[in-house]
């Protein structure tokens, strides 16, 4: 049912503890998608960015190594690369300027967090 | 006065001269002259006056008596001396004490009283030739013991129409004459010495007989506020006060007093004293400022001495002028402190919450403030009472908390996916539901030692490497004497490896006990780690070498027991969310595994700290 929900569609995957970006790059690729990453820190996150073509959508763990990702965020939504979060965090620890952004709280149903990738990807491209 | 009688011309009276005089006339007149009683002679029927020195001050400023007429002399009250004189010259003798006679002797109608006898001169024959009078002059004595009267009547009056206990003392106190107790004392009716004994409590007794004896030195009021045995037995309070009557030369003839019952009050001023003496403790004990204010003129009245601590400054500055107060508030917190401050003035009870900052070191300080509506009897507010209470680490541990709580919720969901993903990967590399159970309870106890590793520290805290290798190894009994550990103690690991790090070790432990060194006896398991200080990225490194010797390995191309998860934690997980080298090799006699990690910059500190 999954299997062509992302085919040909790159996803960004960012989070930094290896049993979850391993679960969520399979998952990824199981429904048709390549996997940019995955990364576990904001500074392979922006390096990736900087230097790679641009993703169609991004997961982004809010809590990279300690740190908050806010950098790898504002990155996305400058260069337009929709992304959603995953988080342990309620909804109100995230600054405002996030308040768009979809978030996933864990533990993430991956199905879910599939579908929820191409509706953002859907909506950006409607724009 | 005999020279003058000698001198008088008597010869122009009806006496005639001296030389002529009867025997009977020389003899009453030298009688006269000689008595230094008060007396004057009344001669004949003209009542010609013959008196005496000590007669003089009867006379007072009259003009000259000596020779004129008695009934002329005392024309005045002739009235009422004329038939005492006639029946004097009857032959009947007289005796009057105080009789009161309206004379003029000093240019003015006066009021005089005098205990007099008039008596009868007599001729040898019995026929009565003049009168002796005899007078005390007693005006002085009636007049005082008239205005004692007076006064005493007048007490009564004002005893009568007071509620007082009354009483009469002697001049000395040593006898109380009598007390109407109304009630509040015992009554004394008659008089009585023993009066210290009914009324004054013993300890008392000093202080009332020094009042008394002021009182008596000085002939002025006593006056005193001192216990008194009630009726009743019990113990009362009286205010008690007395004045002495005086004689016109001072002499103390009693003293008249009146003794209020003050119990009542006495109580009230106790338990206010007692309740001051309560408030003032509980205040200088709170840890928390205590302060009054007028609510008219918002002028601060008291300030507990906790102010001092909480403030910053010393509790009497802050005294008066609200602006003293206020100038200590920050100015973006000022206004809304002031309007709150006005709430109470009206008659509201507020809690309010500002900043200030604190002269005695310039820190910033969160106060909470509880003002509170005092009111007067009847019901007005008359103050305002404030609990000032320095929340400032109350905050700071709210905002703490709001951290850790958020920080706990991260932890915990992301500990749910792991375990999820930990299920799944387990599953995928089960034989069947049996193994899946052994190998996931095996792995969750793993990831719950590292938890209670982890919850065992705090922020400033870290979880060294020896902790997290003996808290694998501690599950394990008799297999212990094969394994060597050595390295430092104390190399802190960074809290965000320390999950993923414990499970590889805890993979590599269980694979060696399963099929490697720990499985086998004549097998030995020698793990070595030293640190390796900054490197160029400016963090230390931890190198653990994981050696395992002498075990027999299962034939080579058979596929490696065990052995999968693990690797991949080591070969894959640690390098991705550690940033660590690793090597895993399947020696010829076991497992050699090499993790290389950046650790925690923090026990270098402390190392040198310890140092």
């Amino acid at each position: 049912m999954l299997e062509r929900l992302l085919a040909g569609l790159s996803v960004l995957v960012i989070e930094d503890e290896y049993y979850l970006a391993d679960e969520l790059s399979n998952a990824v690729r199981a429904a048709g998608g390549a996997v940019l990453g995955p990364v576990p820190s904001i500074e392979a996150a922006l390096d990736l960015l900087g230097h790679e073509a641009n993703p169609d959508a991004a997961v982004l763990d809010v809590n990279l190594g300690g740190e908050m990702a806010y950098p790898v965020a504002d990155a996305l939504l400058s260069r337009g690369v929709p992304f959603l979060f995953t988080t342990g965090y309620d909804q109100a620890a995230l600054p405002r300027r996030y308040a768009t952004v979809p978030r996933m709280e864990k533990p993430v149903e991956t199905s879910m967090l599939l579908r929820e990738l191409r509706l953002l990807i859907d909506g950006s491209a409607q724009v | 006065m005999a020279r003058r009688i000698r001198s008088h011309d008597w010869a122009s009276t009806v006496l005639g001269p001296v030389e002529a005089w009867s025997s009977e006339l020389r003899f009453a007149a030298a009688f006269v002259l000689d008595t230094s009683f008060p007396t004057a002679l009344v001669w004949g029927p003209n009542l010609v006056t013959i008196y005496n020195d000590a007669f003089r001050p009867i006379l007072g400023n009259k003009p000259e008596a000596l020779g004129r007429s008695f009934a002329e002399v005392w024309s005045e009250a002739w009235a009422e001396i004329g038939p005492i004189a006639e029946r004097a010259l009857a032959g009947h003798s007289t005796y009057i004490e105080e009789y009161p006679l309206l004379i003029n002797r000093a240019g003015k109608a006066e009021q005089a009283f005098f205990t007099f006898s008039f008596s009868p001169v007599r001729a040898a024959d019995g026929t009565v030739l003049g009168i002796i009078d005899t007078v005390i002059e007693r005006t002085a004595a009636v007049r005082s013991r008239s205005k004692l009267r007076e006064n005493e009547e007048r007490f009564r009056a004002f005893v009568t129409a007071s509620s007082d206990v009354v009483y009469r003392m002697s001049p000395d106190w040593s006898q109380m004459r009598q007390l109407d107790g109304r009630g509040f004392l015992a009554d004394t009716e008659s008089a009585s010495e023993g009066w210290v004994d009914t009324y004054i409590l013993p300890a008392d007794r000093p202080t009332v007989f020094a009042a008394i004896e002021r009182a008596i030195r000085g002939r002025e009021m006593f006056q005193l506020e001192h216990r008194v045995r009630r009726v009743d037995g019990g113990v009362g309070w009286t205010l008690s006060r007395a004045v002495p009557m005086l004689t016109d030369d001072g002499r103390i003839v009693e003293w008249l007093g009146a003794a209020s019952d003050i119990s009542v009050r006495k109580r009230a001023e106790a338990a206010l004293r007692e309740s001051e003496e309560r408030f003032a403790q509980f205040a200088a004990s709170s840890s928390d400022g205590l302060w009054i204010r007028d609510a008219a003129t918002s002028q601060m009245e008291y300030v507990s001495s906790a102010i001092q601590m909480i403030y910053g400054v010393a509790p009497e500055t802050l005294l008066g002028d609200p602006e003293r107060w206020a100038a200590l508030i920050v100015p973006d917190d000022r206004d809304s402190a002031l309007q709150h401050l006005e709430q109470a003035r009206r008659g509201e009870a507020v809690v309010h919450e500002f900043r200030i900052l604190r002269p005695s070191d310039g820190e910033q300080r969160w106060i909470r403030n509880t003002d509170f509506p005092l009111h007067d009897a009847q019901g007005h507010v008359q103050r305002v009472g404030g609990i000032a209470e320095d929340v400032t680490e109350t905050k700071r541990l709210q905002e703490r908390q709001g951290v850790l709580v958020a920080e706990l919720q991260h932890r915990t969901r992301n500990l749910m996916a792991v375990v999820r993903s930990m299920a799944d990967k387990t599953m995928a590399r089960s034989t069947d539901i049996s193994d899946f159970q052994a190998r996931f309870s095996d792995r969750l106890a793993a990831l719950s030692r590292v938890q209670g590793l982890l919850s065992r520290v705090d922020e400033w805290d870290r979880v060294t490497f020896d902790a997290l290798i003996d808290s694998e190894l501690a599950a394990l009994d008799g297999e212990k004497d094969r394994i060597t550990l050595r390295g430092p103690k104390g190399v802190a690991l960074r809290s965000s490896t320390v999950q993923t790090f414990a499970l590889a070790l805890h993979e590599l432990t269980t694979n060696a006990l399963k099929y490697g060194a720990l499985a086998q006896p004549q097998a030995r398991l020698d793990i070595a780690w030293h640190l390796e200080h900054a490197q160029k990225d400016g963090r230390p490194w931890l190198h653990v070498d994981w050696r395992e010797r002498g075990v027999r390995m299962p034939t080579m191309g058979v596929a490696p027991q065990g052995g999968g998860s693990g690797r991949e934690l080591i070969e894959r997980a640690l390098p991705y969310q550690l940033g660590a080298r690793t090597t895993y090799i399947m020696g010829e006699d076991g497992v050699h595994c090499t993790v290389s990690l950046p650790v925690s910059e923090r026990q270098s500190l402390r190392e040198r700290a310890g140092a």
